[in-house]
């Protein structure tokens, strides 16, 4: 008898952390493949790599919860990056006035929080307020901030940011900047998914959004403030991104709503809404990292990698689908 | 009243057609050769790849799926043919084979297109996983094949057939617009006329209602993308066709614009609503935007804003509209 619930103790644990699981195990295959695995630089490359991505992960989290999506992910990096760049670049106040000092590190931060969260809203008033599927909604804008970045960029990299700016891409001692700055958004995430009504409401509108109406919360202005939130964390891996490359282009971070998706669902989102954590979703993002990064150690070339991560996500995909039969 | 009340109605009913009508209108007031008969050509065979993808992107919209996998499918039924329509493709197994006949390369293109769909299907259906993720994760696994089939090299040096396929009948009408028509009509008799089409309705209106009523869901499902590849396929053969060769990388990002194609036109992402009628008048409305748009001499990156914000309205549009209905 005692036996029995323990093994069904060991099942649930299983099915619960089952990512986790899932990442061990590639970590110690990539081990015993790759001699010196394990080893700081490995370590914080893997976790550098992970920042940008992770954080437009923890993102779009919010909304795949929410029962919505969001494709336009990857243009809006490409948008905020190229602007937030523009204001950060060495002359940037000199070009308005020739005496001005060159502009702190808070003036591109504040920029890529502040176009991101307008970008979100402008997702969030399109689903929420003229009831457009976010689907098609995101698409709309997908093009939208794309093209909007093309055109402020005019072609042109933008580069010559401002020592500061280009520090964002440095260390602090052995701890790469990149991944404080994504270890701080997965704490305020947490937080915010957890402890707050903000959060609470977010699990409440994927989950059934007519129960949700009934129990009294503002469904639209909730959607907005979702999506305006995911703009925001966008505009945080988009001030890392332009940091790292220190030279933006408008056609950068395509694709990466591709990868910030699968992060989530792989770490457990629920892509019919509603459930989702926001370890998972880290965990999610470093299963991917971690395939890459030791593919790329393996000498696997780039076309087997890149259906490898394809063949990951249909497999967690149809594990997850499992599991909830189960 | 009466009267005043019918034609709103059937301007709502037709609201997209009224906006492509009012769009050539305006652009032929602006830019009097939009009508000469090689710009009109121009205009259809400009809608031909997309377009025919639209086709079998409306059958799986209508079943209430998604296929975001549709681009990499083009290139690699692509591919897949046109490794076989190289001139010195039978040389390379045996030195005296004769050059094999074009159909070769044709079939093969069709079968692996088909094929790739019912992958898709397949997973979908007896996997039961959504088909947004699931397709998401095909687009990485279809794309790295086609790349690992080449070597990342364009295909070139094609058998005669397909600068034959690439030509035009009478040197004035393409054969590409020939077949994107034939194609038209076949999936609008699947659609209207079959138990498959009906069965897809079914399915994308209620599922649970369309099993009880003993529609073979799992099965038609697998159907519907096997006949949406078999659509991408001659995608991919009217694209090599023209070019008279094919890069592994192309058609990225075309599932978009066709999906944008049907749901201009009033194909509900949802499922169960939509007519083949809609999805060519809504592929016409992005193909005629382009055309006059690089007529009136306007940016590529102004032109990119302009879809976006045509695929918004257009469906926010058709929101208000169905919303009236009701």
């Amino acid at each position: 008898m005692q036996e029995n619930t323990k093994g069904v103790n060991i099942k649930s644990l299983f099915s619960k952390y089952g990512i986790l699981f899932m990442l061990l195990v590639l970590i110690l295959i990539m081990t015993i493949l790759i001699p010196g695995f394990i080893s700081i630089s490995n370590i914080t490359g893997i976790l550098t790599q992970s920042s940008i991505y992770g954080i437009m992960a923890l993102g779009v989290t919010f909304i795949i919860i929410s029962g919505g999506i969001d494709l336009s992910a990857g243009s809006m990096v490409a948008l905020v990056a190229t602007v937030s760049a523009i204001v950060g670049q060495a002359d940037s106040a000199r070009k308005i006035l020739s005496s001005v000092p060159e502009l702190g590190l808070w003036a591109p931060l504040l920029t890529a929080i502040i176009v991101g969260a307008l970008a979100g809203g402008i997702n969030g008033f399109l689903i929420a307020k003229l009831n457009l599927l976010p689907f098609i909604a995101t698409l709309g804008t997908y093009t939208i901030a794309r093209g909007i970045a093309l055109v402020i960029a005019q072609g042109q990299a933008i580069s010559g940011l401002t020592a500061s700016f280009a520090a964002v891409g440095g260390n602090i001692g052995i701890v790469p900047i990149p991944v404080l700055i994504f270890v701080i958004c997965i704490i305020i995430c947490s937080v915010l998914l957890n402890r707050t009504k903000f959060g609470c409401n977010t699990y409440s509108i994927g989950g059934n959004a007519s129960a949700a109406r009934i129990t009294g919360i503002n469904i639209q202005r909730n959607i907005i403030m979702i999506y305006a939130f995911a703009g925001i964390m966008y505009g945080i891996a988009a001030f890392v991104f332009a940091g790292r490359v220190q030279s933006v282009n408008a056609g950068a971070a395509k694709n990466y709503e591709m990868t910030a998706i699968s992060a989530s669902i792989i770490g457990g989102t629920s892509p019919s809404g509603g459930k989702g954590t926001i370890w998972g979703v880290v965990v999610g993002t470093m299963i991917i990292t971690v395939i890459r990064y030791g593919l790329t150690l393996l000498g696997v070339d780039a076309y087997w990698q890149q259906i490898a991560e394809g063949a990951i996500i249909v497999i967690a995909v149809i594990l997850a689908v499992r599991k909830k039969k189960a | 009243m009466e009267r005043n009340m019918d034609i709103k109605k059937l301007l709502s009913k037709h609201a997209t057609a009224v906006i492509l009508i009012a769009m050539c209108l305006l652009i032929t007031i602006l830019r009097p050769k939009f009508l000469a008969p090689n710009n009109l050509i121009s205009v259809l065979s400009s809608a031909c790849v997309y377009g025919c993808m639209a086709l079998g992107a409306t059958f799986i919209l209508i079943s209430g799926g998604i296929d975001l996998a549709a681009g990499s499918e083009v290139a690699f039924a692509g591919v897949a043919g046109a490794l076989f329509g190289q001139v010195a493709f039978s040389g390379k197994i045996l030195a005296s084979l004769p050059e094999l006949p074009f159909i070769v390369p044709v079939l093969i293109t069709l079968l692996a297109g088909a094929c790739i769909g019912v992958i898709n299907g397949l997973l979908i259906a007896y996997f039961n996983t959504p088909p947004f993720i699931i397709t998401l994760g095909m687009t990485t696994v279809v794309r790295g094949f086609t790349l690992l089939l080449t070597g990342g090299e364009p295909v070139s040096n094609l058998s005669s057939g397909y600068s034959v396929l690439g030509g035009k009948i009478l040197s004035f009408i393409p054969i590409s617009v020939i077949i994107f028509i034939a194609l038209i009509i076949l999936a609008h008799i699947l659609l209207k006329r079959t138990q498959f089409g009906y069965d897809t309705y079914a399915i994308g209106s209620n599922v649970e209602a369309a099993r009880v009523s003993g529609v073979k869901v799992p099965a038609t499902l697998v159907k519907i993308y096997g006949f949406a590849g078999l659509m991408y396929a001659f995608a991919g053969l009217i694209m090599t066709s023209r070019a008279v060769s094919i890069h592994p990388g192309a058609a990225v990002g075309y599932e978009l614009t066709a999906i944008a194609g049907c749901v201009i036109g009033g194909v509900s992402p949802s499922g169960g609503v939509g007519t083949i009628g809609n999805t060519v008048i809504g592929t016409l409305v992005i193909s005629v935007l382009r055309n006059g748009l690089t007529l009136l001499g306007v940016d590529s990156y102004w032109q990119q804003i302009a879809e976006g914000l045509v695929i918004v309205i257009a469906v926010a549009i058709d929101v208000r509209r169905s919303k009236g209905t009701k």
